[in-house]
């Protein structure tokens, strides 16, 4: 009779194709009135001396089919795990996002970078006007009347005698009156200059400046400021190289060079083959200007130095067209996103 | 500027000396060399032959045959030059020899071999001169190479002029050398000049303007040569000028060398000379030909009280030198730098003279030019004689400048410590004269021809040691400074959280606009916005209004992108206004932040998704509260319904509103433009509000909701105030769950959810009930009635 119902159970198994077959296979072999349950209970029947043989070879029955029904219970998991998979929706993630992102201006973008820089270095970031008055933007920074730098600032002028400011020097007298010395200041600022536009030329552009006023400033300091500061700036190791500049708020003053960062000083289109750029007019800031600032240049000494804004922005994002910065065009704005 | 090499050579030994290495120190230590050019290297092998026969050509009218003699054979050559003559002495480019980088083979015109071909100056490299064949003259021997007798091989360097401004002293080839011979640490030659103090009278000379400092004059006579020595006239090309006559390039070539500008009068016209300032608008014939106006107050030169020349700009046509000139009065003057930039400006006339005067010559220069120029008229002019004592009226001359300074200074502005003797050497070649008082103490005279501008205290002395010293030499240090705290301003995060919320969060667009209204795009809106200020002197001169809002700049950006995006975009920018003038007559000048959103839905949507974004900045970046209050102020540019102004911490800041119909009908008809703008400087004075947690309960509570009839034209804000006026110990939250409003009816329905707690014990049903009646009483109270 066991065997009977081995033979059974095997055709039964080989028919079952699902979970629900598999469930219902399973009460009507091992269910409480099971095929095997039944067996069992038959042993009331079975005479004494057969009685534990009998017992064991059910028993064995129901140890072999419950060991089957596993194996078939995984089986039939893994062939509905493979259906599943089968039918599972495709995504294709390189598929562009629908919704558009806003952007920042490339300016905002490189300016946050360089002030943060200086603020991992102690700088205060200040700001100034964009309307200035005639003392703040030349002769506080050394520039007189009829001195032939104010010539090659082509300088807006306005009705009540102030200016559009030229360079970002302009706040560097109102900055000394406010925290006096020491002090360690940088100050990002629209400046204008009233000239035609071309690819290179803009009337409305981006400087950054900065400061550092102290005792015993030196041109070794600002020679190892500028390296360091630069060096982040561009994310890796540059040179740089001072040579002599004329601006009337710095003594001496320099034009600074600095090593390539896109060839490493080989030579590119961005260096004009030469493996320098032009980067950063600087100096020790001039005693006079100390003095209108009111800081006693016996005690103390300090650099300054300007940052093209305008410029690293065009080099940081290969812009060749200045009139990108200022034209408002967000097909070409947008490209940048946030980052 | 340019200068040559061969010229620098004449003061400085340059044996053994790298090009390279020298334009780079020079770059390094003086100025900025933009560029160099290797002179006479295209020309090879061009030697001297006389033309010995001159025939015409059988098939041309132009072209003639010509046999020439090179001193060891005779050549056919067919030559197109018009000034071809027998006996002449040319430069011949035989089969072989190169011009400008080409090589000379035999060719063959109009049906003549040539052997060779005759050269112009042009041709050759040292002149524009290209109406005929270059002659040398009469002796010239014959078949020896050009170089030989022509200064063309020469190195001509390109120096930034701007990098020169504050070095007067650098507007010649000797002060050139003088920088060279001190970077290479090697000595400068002494200038040659003529030494004597003339014959006969001192010259009849008054100095009226205050502005001329110095005069320096003398006249000669019996000069014959008529033009200068080639060689002379080569440099002179090669710094940029050209060959004249005998006097002009005299002139020129002592300003190219000293950086004096120089002029010579035809002294039998000009006798005698006066500086003055005219008194009136005069009409003068300058000799570049044209009629100018001087205006009233302009310093010249007059002889008989007429005006022969524009003071240290240009001589007059009347006076000046030509080809019969035999006699001249030399002026080697000194004037006000200011003053002649100014009259350079007027006239719209800047010359080379005026160049260099406005850099503010130094008044011991004058003396030294006259000399010099004396002696080339006489080395050059075997009978030219001076004929009137060397005359010399002073009038001002610049104070001396005498620095005290000690090493200890020197080695602490630097960093770094440089030699003493090395310090003394520098200061020593660039002609300061050096007292040493004590141990590590000088007293340092500047030389006269850099304290004009230049030179002027210790700072200035450490640039000119460490500039020659080499920057490249100074090892870099960091600075040793105490580690303090740094305050920062909190307007410079939050412009930039600002702008990265409203690109990040808000899809928006930073732009950059100029500070004045687009005078084009205003017109085409017919609006005038309000400016309190114009500028000047703009070369765009109609955008000269500065604005006063950023609105209309940011429109612009919508108009001139509509295409591109079917006018559904948004942008924003920080940027500076100017709102008027204050009372000490300075412009009031604030920073704003202004959105502008087009889009094509409605009012409502575009709308209240810039009033979110308003409440996020101010909730979450500024964090400060936010209100909206109702306005009815109208402008041509905004629309007077849905206006609303935005105020914090009872300050006004700014509004919120649509863009008047009227106005966006022009950019585009079927745009909604909704936009914001707050004056950001502003948000400095709020206060930054803290928040902290409310009490929650732990208990279980109630939702209950409520739908009421508000009257059409209650505003939420007003409703808030009601609902959260209940007066009760149970803590509780409303929020508007849904709003139901049709055009035209009296009222419109809110449904207002309560979430109501009992703090310290689950909510019984008796309170939920009286909780329910006291709502709808204090609304009733405000005269709001549930909906039947």
């Amino acid at each position: 009779m066991l065997e009977k119902i081995l033979k059974e159970f095997d055709l039964d198994y080989l028919a079952c194709q699902d979970k629900t077959a598999y469930n219902d296979l399973r009460v009507k072999y091992l269910g409480k009135s099971g095929k095997v349950t039944d067996a069992l209970k038959e042993i009331k029947n079975v005479p004494n001396e057969n009685k534990k043989a009998y017992g064991e070879s059910v028993n064995n029955l129901k140890v072999l089919i419950e060991k089957r029904l596993g194996e078939l219970s995984e089986k039939l998991e893994a062939m509905e795990f493979e259906k599943l998979m089968a039918d599972m929706e495709r995504v294709d993630l390189t598929v562009p996002n629908a919704e558009s992102v806003g952007s920042l201006h490339p300016i905002t973008i490189t300016q946050n970078k360089i002030v943060e820089i200086f603020k991992s270095m102690g700088f205060a970031v200040e700001d100034g006007n964009e309307v200035e008055t005639d003392y703040n933007n030349f002769e506080a920074v050394n520039i007189p009347k009829n001195h032939p730098a104010r010539d090659m600032q082509d300088t807006f002028y306005l009705e009540n005698g102030q200016v559009l400011k030229t360079h970002t020097s302009a706040s560097q007298n109102r900055i000394m009156r406010k925290y006096g010395a020491p002090l360690k200041a940088i100050f990002p600022g629209r400046c204008f200059r009233n000239e035609e536009l071309d690819a290179s030329h803009e009337n409305t552009f981006f400087q950054l400046e900065g400061m550092m006023i102290d005792k015993d400033i030196s041109i070794s300091n600002l020679i190892y400021f500028m390296k360091t500061m630069l060096s982040q700036v561009f994310g890796k190791e540059v040179n740089v190289r001072l040579r002599p500049g004329f601006f009337p708020f710095v003594e001496p003053g320099f034009e600074l060079d600095c090593s390539c960062p896109y060839c490493g000083g080989e030579g590119c289109s961005v260096c004009k083959k030469s493996g320098w750029i032009e980067l950063c007019p600087c100096g020790m800031i001039h005693p006079r200007v100390l003095e209108m600032g009111g800081i006693d240049p016996e005690e103390y000494q300090g650099f300054a130095f300007g940052l093209g804004l305008s410029r690293l922005a065009m080099m940081n994002f290969e812009i060749n067209d200045i009139r990108v910065l200022n034209g408002g065009k967000l097909k070409q704005l947008k490209q940048i996103k946030t980052k | 500027m340019y200068i040559s090499l061969n010229w620098i050579k004449d003061y400085v030994d340059l044996e053994g000396v790298d090009l390279k290495k020298l334009i780079n120190q020079f770059t390094l230590s003086c100025a900025e060399v933009e560029g160099y050019e290797v002179k006479g290297e295209n020309v090879k092998g061009v030697i001297t032959a006389k033309i010995t026969s001159v025939e015409n050509h059988p098939n041309s009218k132009k072209l003639h045959l010509l046999k020439l003699d090179t001193g060891s054979e005779i050549l056919d050559i067919v030559c197109g030059a018009p000034n071809v003559r027998e006996g002449m002495i040319v430069p011949l480019a035989v089969i072989g020899s190169e011009v400008s980088g080409i090589t000379i083979g035999k060719a063959t015109l109009g049906g003549c071999d040539s052997y060779g071909m005759c050269c112009s100056a042009k041709e050759l490299g040292f002149s524009d001169d290209n109406s005929g064949l270059f002659e040398f003259e009469e002796n010239t021997p014959l078949g020896v190479d050009i170089k030989t007798i022509l200064d063309i091989d020469d190195v001509v360097f390109e120096v930034d002029n701007k990098s020169l401004t504050n070095r007067p002293d650098m507007w010649g080839h000797y002060g050139m050398a003088r920088e060279i011979a001190a970077i290479l640490g090697r000595n400068l030659r002494p200038l040659s000049v003529w030494e004597g103090e003339g014959e006969g009278d001192k010259l009849d000379i008054t100095v009226n303007a205050d502005t001329c400092y110095r005069y320096t004059s003398a006249t000669m006579r019996n000069i014959t040569k008529k033009t200068s020595p080639i060689n002379m006239q080569i440099r002179l090309y090669y710094a940029g000028m050209r060959g004249i006559n005998f006097l002009a390039d005299i002139t020129n070539y002592v300003m190219l060398e000293l950086g004096q500008p120089m002029h010579a009068f035809d002294n039998a016209i000009v006798k005698s000379i006066s500086v003055d300032k005219v008194e009136e608008d005069t009409k003068f014939m300058t000799l570049d030909n044209q009629e100018r106006t001087l205006p009233t107050g302009t310093m010249v030169i007059k002889s008989n009280n007429t005006p022969v020349a524009v003071a240290g700009v240009m001589g007059g046509l009347d006076s000046e030198i030509t080809d019969n000139t035999n006699s001249v009065l030399i002026e080697s003057a000194c004037f006000d730098g200011a003053d002649v930039r100014k009259t350079a400006i007027k006239l719209g006339l800047r010359t080379e003279a005026s160049a260099r005067y406005e850099k503010m010559l130094d008044t011991n220069l004058t003396m030294t030019a006259l000399r010099r120029y004396i002696k080339l008229i006489l080395d050059n002019d075997a009978n030219a004689e001076v004929s009137s004592q060397i005359t010399d009226i002073v009038k001002y001359t610049y104070p001396e400048v005498i620095i005290d300074i000690t090493k200890d200074y020197i080695d602490r502005y630097i960093g770094n410590v440089i030699p003493e003797e090395k310090v003394l050497e520098i200061l020593k070649n660039l002609e300061f004269i050096v007292d040493k008082k004590g141990e590590g103490e000088y007293l340092v005279k500047a030389p006269s021809f850099r304290t004009t501008k230049d030179i002027k205290g210790k700072a200035d002395l450490v640039e000119e040691i460490t500039r020659v010293y080499g920057y490249d030499n100074i090892v870099a240090s960091s600075t040793k400074q105490e580690v303090v705290p740094v305050k920062q301003d909190k307007l410079v995060d939050l412009e930039y959280d600002v702008k990265y919320t409203l690109a990040d969060r808000y899809n928006l667009s930073e732009v950059h606009t100029y500070i004045w209204n687009d005078f084009e795009f205003c017109n085409m809106l017919g609006i005038n916005p309000e400016s309190h200020i114009r500028i000047i002197n703009s070369l765009q001169k109609d955008n000269d209004k500065i604005r006063s809002s950023m609105l209309p700049s940011l429109l612009k950006v919508v108009y001139d992108n509509k295409n591109d995006y079917a006018g559904e975009l948004g942008v924003f920018e920080i940027g500076r206004v100017v709102t008027g003038i204050k009372e000490d007559g300075l412009v009031d000048e604030s920073k704003s932040l202004c959105v502008v959103k087009s889009t094509r839905g409605s009012i409502t949507d575009t709308l209240l998704s810039l009033k979110q974004s308003v409440d996020y900045l101010f909730s979450n970046v500024i964090k400060s509260n936010v209100e909206f209050v109702k306005t009815d102020i109208s402008s041509e540019l905004i629309c007077p319904v849905n206006y609303y102004n935005i105020v914090s911490q009872n300050t006004y800041l700014g509004c919120i509103g649509i863009v008047n119909p009227k106005v966006a009908k022009k950019l585009d008809g079927k745009l909604n433009i909704a936009f914001f703008e707050i004056n950001f400087s502003k948000l400095r004075d709020l206060d930054e509000l803290s928040y902290k947690f409310e009490k929650v309960s732990k208990h279980m509570g109630t939702e209950l909701d409520f739908n009421f009839e508000i009257p059409q034209n209650m505003q939420y804000s007003d409703v808030e105030k009601i609902a959260y006026s209940i007066d009760t110990d149970l803590v509780y939250k409303v929020s508007l769950t849904n709003i139901f409003q049709s055009v035209g009816a009296e009222y419109k329905n809110y449904t207002m959810h309560y979430s109501v707690h009992a703090l310290d014990h689950t909510i019984t049903g008796e309170e939920i009930e009286s909780f329910h009646k006291l709502v709808i009483d204090t609304y009733k109270a405000n005269g709001i009635n549930l909906k039947m």
